[in-house]
């Protein structure tokens, strides 16, 4: 279950991520463009972790720098796809979508549609599928949308 | 369907609220994707981080940058600001790195992914309590069945994965 470890620690992360974003703008004083700085720091702090912390790694371990076309593409696709997350949720808020509505939308959508997405590009041993996962997703996905709709101050 | 599409226009926020679904839906997808297409067994993980920081700091970093100038800002940040949204970075990174050694210890996208969005929403739920503690008989029931929703979903996902 090592890996149930990992997806805790990124979900704590991510988790964290929320809150820090938040705090971070709210820290920017600037009501205009705070979401604009806020995210051109979140930028640097990843680029630090991600591009510098893992250059380093790929140095000491002696790794070859080359890179096959496609890992590369897809790397760099994985990149945009998270942080085009942050300005859909910019753009959204400033198209006057409710904050709340905007979030619960993607909680209750991103899973539902990752694992559809999951399970027919990489299709799971025939007779494995269960109830209870398709059960688990739906739900997460409803409990994710409740908690994020009805927390308190919403 | 053409109403439908009539709808999503009249409204951006739900087409733009819609795109974001499918980002995050497609997003440990491209990360899996991206690891495997590597074809290096033990440093994958670093080599899919590196890129997915450089396209993160392409659009965050040059797209921010970009907007700020053309509003014609002040370049002056608060130090506190700057620090927090820093950290942020420094945990959506964190993020990534998890579901890559998540994913190498023979974790599913499917299951991973489930786990990682609803458990953030709770944690996030969570930590904002915690800074920001509503009066007592604040809580709403809607919440607290949410909340026990997701960990009974997670459960349920991480027993009963279906086998690659």
């Amino acid at each position: 279950m090592t890996w149930l470890v990992f997806t805790l620690i990124a979900t704590t992360a991510s988790g964290i991520f929320g809150v820090l974003t938040h705090a971070g703008q709210k820290a920017m004083r600037d009501s205009a463009n705070a979401q604009y700085k806020a995210l051109l720091f979140a930028g640097i702090g990843y680029s630090l972790v991600a591009v510098v912390g893992s250059g380093v790694m790929l140095a000491v371990n002696g790794a070859q720098w080359s890179f096959p076309m496609k890992g590369l593409s897809l790397g760099i696709l994985a990149g945009i796809a998270v942080v085009g997350v942050i300005f859909c949720n910019l753009l959204a808020f400033a198209a006057q979508g409710s904050p709340v509505v905007v979030i619960s939308i993607g909680a209750a959508g991103a899973p539902v549609l990752n694992a559809a997405i999951a399970i027919t590009l990489y299709p799971p041993a025939p007779g494995s599928l269960r109830w209870e996962f398709i059960f688990g997703i739906a739900a997460a996905a409803i409990g994710g949308y409740m908690v994020t709709v009805y927390r308190p101050g919403t | 369907m053409r109403r439908r599409r009539l709808l999503i226009f009249r409204r951006p926020w739900l087409l733009f609220s819609l795109i974001k679904v499918g980002a995050l839906g497609i997003y440990g997808i491209l990360l899996h994707a991206s690891r495997i297409a590597m074809a290096d067994p033990t440093q994958a993980r670093y080599k899919t981080l590196f890129f997915a920081g450089v396209g993160y700091s392409l659009v965050a970093i040059v797209g921010s940058v970009l907007i700020l100038r053309f509003k014609g800002i002040q370049w002056r940040f608060p130090i506190k600001g700057m620090v927090l949204a820093t950290l942020a970075g420094v945990a959506s990174a964190t993020t990534a790195l998890g579901i890559l050694l998540a994913f190498e210890a023979q974790g599913t996208p499917a299951v991973v992914m489930t786990i990682l969005f609803t458990g953030a929403q709770l944690i996030n739920a969570v930590l904002s309590l915690a800074i920001d503690t509503p009066q007592a008989g604040g809580l709403r029931w809607q919440f607290l069945v949410g909340f026990q929703l997701v960990i009974l979903g997670i459960c349920m996902v991480a027993i009963y994965r279906p086998i690659m």
